[in-house]
């Protein structure tokens, strides 16, 4: 149970580590203790890097890139979906406005799914699960900082 | 500065009856309220309060290294036990009414 004080901080080791080794010999193990030193663990690395400023920037840095790769990939699978579905048009334009053009079609499409998969047939399946990844991808990246704020 | 959470309320309430290390206080705890705190939640609390001032660590030649509630810490636990007397009493009036 000892190897889970691995997953902590260097820092936090070197401050807690020992007091916590004491109550891991003593106390009780089991998969509770060990779900338990997980979320701690991930506390800990919020709590690190909340109190470091350049930690803080570089994390709040690498959420912002996270959010914007997740928006162009989301919009990407968007844009072939909608392509396929339109043989006729050869002419991509692509752009902020055009982008949210094309998402806010797409997502009126996806209100009737069902009528819109019996039109479209099952082939776009994978595009569509990937999309939903996507926009469940970017739910939890966008969530992800009052998630770590609520792990005690 | 707020408490966030019932395990930070459970120390301070734990450490308000004396300086105490983590074994000893998560026993306390659980006779106080019946809830054995894990280490990864006790420790996490206690890393929260000694940042914000509301408890301080004592020397000590062992490995087990005991805290006391700082008068920052006693302030905190008053006014979340104030305002849960008020919760209490809402409550209770609440439900004989009921």
């Amino acid at each position: 149970m000892k190897s889970f004080l691995k997953l902590y901080p260097r820092s936090w080791r070197q401050r807690y580590g020992p007091e916590m080794e004491v109550l891991l010999e003593e106390g009780p193990g089991g998969p509770g203790v060990a779900l338990d030193l997980l979320f701690g663990a991930a506390a800990a690395y919020a709590m690190v890097v909340r109190s470091n400023r350049i930690l803080s920037t570089a994390g709040a840095y690498l959420h912002g890139v996270c959010v914007a790769v997740l928006l162009q990939a989301i919009g990407f699978v968007t844009l072939v979906m909608v392509a396929q579905g339109s043989p006729a048009e050869t002419n991509v334009a692509i752009g902020p406005f055009d982008l949210a053009m094309v998402q806010m079609r797409t997502l009126l499409r996806l209100g009737g799914l069902q009528s819109y998969m019996m039109s479209r047939g099952v082939s776009e399946w994978p595009a569509l699960l990937l999309l939903v990844c996507l926009v469940a991808a970017l739910a939890l990246v966008v969530a992800s900082p009052r998630l770590l704020r609520s792990v005690r | 500065m707020a408490l966030r959470d019932d395990a930070a309320l459970l120390i301070l309430t734990s450490l308000a009856g004396g300086a105490k290390h983590g074994y000893a206080m998560i026993d306390d705890i659980a006779s106080i309220t019946g809830v054995r705190l894990g280490p990864g939640t006790l420790y996490g609390a206690i890393g929260r309060l000694e940042a914000e001032g509301m408890i301080e660590a004592l020397e000590s030649a062992d490995r087990r290294r005991p805290y006391q509630i700082t008068p920052e810490g006693r302030r905190h636990l008053e006014a979340e036990i104030g305002g849960m007397k008020g919760l209490v009493a809402i409550g209770l009036r609440r439900l004989k009414r009921a």
